[in-house]
């Protein structure tokens, strides 16, 4: 039997010189539809095969009746057939030669008794195939590099490729991921879903990604960890190369064990993840805002150092925020040196505060060379270990660069929470986005991008 | 087979599940790790150890400052309270700085690993806990006490002296070790409390309880 592995199979299913759509659809509101024609609008580059007993025609691609009609190898298939169709669908696959198939179909180990059955049918046929698969219950697979999409959510199309890595059990969170992600300019080296996991794992995923040279950043949903041994190899294995921010659901589930002893108490399944995954040195979060918030601040290569933030506000009361919520989250906005405040006060109006918050106040709209200055005295500065920046709604082009050269400029993290958004000042957040400074539109935000940064460099 | 390996396997081979603390102390003995020791002529701690009582206190099987002479009473009545067991008697552990504890236990997802924290009355209290991987080493242990909560009881407070930092370190190390290598026959072994003595003086095993698999 010729088995992929499951780092081959998740090479195959990332390099697929020909696709199969099961379950392919004339009807557009179907998603064996919608799947069809994102291949087509991406312009995918290998063989489409929509197979569907009907026949017919879809966007454009002949539809095989099954896939013994198909005339070349088929690399990858994907299944949005009925639960009840999945086994037979998968043993067409597998007399066609087919390596990978992703299991888009819902009803299985997730559904309850009705679902058991299939679920069972689909582990026995597991158990003896060679055909390795992707799901079931998933949204397949992203590769923005490759203009590959073999999903059906329009959450992830127009992806800008780059270092962050999805990796989520849940379908919906994905793309909620990718494309706020996206929104904020930060780049998707690709998007999986695991579903189910009846065979290919979140954690074959971690260990395919921490030897990818192109992974910089694993942004991670997960309910269940499979494989424990292995997801700690993987992770060590990223440790220092590669930043990883999990959103490991249930934590308010902590504590069910039967408990003997007070280590039982003390060591329950939550706060094992926690102490775990703070030893492999990744970022665990909460939420998946808190998730976006860290991968986006990790995606610019940087971490922080020490607990010292400067914050740079145009106006007095989001500094004062800033200020509140990054000590709250256990970090230290420590007042200037004396020398400092006076060297900064050069560049401020008299009415300004330079003692950190820095106040630049409104006058900062109609100067903004006072924002360059004042930013480089402040990154130079060695008692100061991260920036933030507060802008609200600077309609100034020249901020744009002032800003990114600033990030640019220093090792230090410079974190840019700019509170206008996309409405107000739409053309400063593409650019600020193509420039690879993301924005956190909120000091909420921006205090879980410093969290973020602050747990990968190990100070929080 | 190594001696703690054969009294692990002896026991579940006499199907017991919990293992009580004068048994649990054995094991930790041959570990090296450092227990109270007889009482001598000074007051002592006298306890009645019994698989089916892991919470001896809650049954009034502890009794401390026990005078020398009054021992056997004491011991006879507990006897008759858990018939069965078997007497534990030590000396009374003074000056530590603090009380910890330090247990392991098997994880489903990442199999074993070691939870350090404060002890005795304040595990309840303070619910602080710091887990990582086991075995895990010395400096890993010291990372732990490092980043736990209520991990400053260490460094003296109002007064009092800093605790042994190096000897509680070495010892979660050592246990984590102990558990890592004994996981197939262990399901949890824990010390608690363990009494962290000023800084050179060491850290002891005041209590100990192991769940077999």
């Amino acid at each position: 039997m010729n088995r992929l592995s499951s780092r081959e199979a998740i090479t195959t299913a990332f390099a697929p010189s020909s696709v199969a759509i099961f379950g392919a659809s004339s009807d557009p509101k179907k998603l064996g539809h919608v799947a069809v024609r994102f291949l087509r609008e991406t312009a995918f580059a290998g063989a489409v095969y929509p197979v569907n007993p009907r026949g017919g025609e879809i966007q454009g691609y002949k539809v095989l009746r099954s896939l013994e009609e198909a005339p070349g190898p088929v690399d990858v298939a994907v299944l949005f057939v009925p639960a009840e169709q999945a086994v037979p669908t998968l043993e067409q696959c597998e007399r066609a030669g087919v390596k990978v198939a992703i299991g888009i179909t819902s009803g299985f180990a997730e559904s309850g008794e009705a679902g058991a059955a299939f679920n069972a049918a689909l582990g026995s046929f597991l158990a003896a195939s060679p055909l390795r698969l992707i799901g079931p219950n998933c949204e397949g697979i992203v590769r923005p590099d490759r203009n590959l999409v073999l999903s059906f959510s329009p959450l992830v199309l127009n992806l800008k490729p780059g270092g962050v890595a999805i990796v989520s059990q849940s379908g919906a969170i994905s793309g909620m991921l990718a494309a706020r992600l996206a929104r904020i300019g930060v780049g998707i080296r690709a998007i999986v879903t695991t579903g189910n996991e009846n065979d290919i794992t979140a954690t074959d995923y971690f260990d395919w990604l921490a030897d990818d040279p192109e992974t910089t950043v694993i942004l991670a949903y997960l309910e269940e960890i499979r494989d424990g041994a292995r997801f700690v190899d993987a992770l060590r294995r990223m440790r220092g190369r590669k930043r990883v921010v999990i959103n490991k659901a249930g934590r308010s589930a902590a504590g069910q064990r039967a408990v003997t002893s007070h280590t039982g108490a003390l060591a329950g399944d939550d706060r094992v993840i926690d102490g775990v995954l703070r030893e492999l040195g990744a970022v665990r979060v909460g939420d998946s805002i808190a998730g976006i918030d860290a991968a986006a601040a990790l995606s610019t290569g940087k971490v922080l150092r020490g607990r010292r933030i400067a914050i740079v506000s145009f106006a007095g009361g989001l500094g004062v925020e800033m200020t509140d919520l990054t000590e709250l989250a256990g970090l230290a906005v420590p007042p200037f040196r004396p020398a400092l405040q006076e060297a900064l006060r050069a560049h401020l109006p008299f009415y300004g505060s330079a003692r950190n918050p820095v106040d630049l106040t409104g006058a900062i709209l109609s100067r903004p060379e006072s924002m360059r200055n004042i930013l480089r005295i402040v990154a130079d500065d060695p008692d100061i270990d991260g920036i933030v920046a507060v802008v609200t709604f600077a309609q100034n082009p020249a901020f744009v660069e002032i800003l990114a050269e600033a990030a640019r400029g220093t090792d230090k993290p410079l974190v840019l929470c700019w509170t206008a958004g996309t409405e107000t000042t739409p053309e400063a957040m593409k650019q600020l986005g193509a420039l690879g400074v993301p924005i956190f539109d909120a000091p909420v935000r921006a205090m879980q991008a410093l969290a973020g940064l602050a747990r990968a460099g190990g100070v929080l | 087979m190594s001696a703690i390996r054969e009294l692990l396997t002896r026991w579940r081979g006499q199907g017991r599940r919990t293992v009580h603390e004068a048994d649990a102390k054995r094991l930790l003995a041959l570990a090296g790790i450092v227990l109270p020791g007889p009482a001598g002529a000074g007051p002592s701690v006298v306890k009645w150890c019994h698989d089916d009582f892991p919470h001896k206190s809650d049954h009034g099987l502890v009794r401390l400052g026990v005078a020398a002479g009054d021992v056997d009473r004491v011991a006879g009545e507990m006897a008759a309270r858990a018939p069965g067991g078997t007497a534990l008697v030590e000396r009374m552990v003074t000056g530590a700085v603090a009380e910890w504890i330090v247990g392991c236990r098997r994880d489903r997802t990442f199999g074993p690993i070691v939870v350090t924290g404060p002890g005795g009355v304040l595990v309840e209290l303070l619910d602080a806990s710091e887990i990582r991987l086991a075995p895990a080493d010395a400096a890993t242990a010291e990372a732990m006490l490092a980043t736990v909560r209520g991990g400053r009881m260490l460094d003296g407070f109002r007064g009092r002296p800093a605790g042994d930092r190096a000897a509680l370190a070495a010892l979660i190390a050592r246990l984590s070790a102990l558990f890592a290598a004994h996981a197939d026959l262990v399901e949890e072994i824990e010390i608690n409390p363990v009494m962290v003595l000023p800084r050179g003086e060491g850290v002891v095993a005041a209590d100990a309880l192991i769940v077999l698999r």
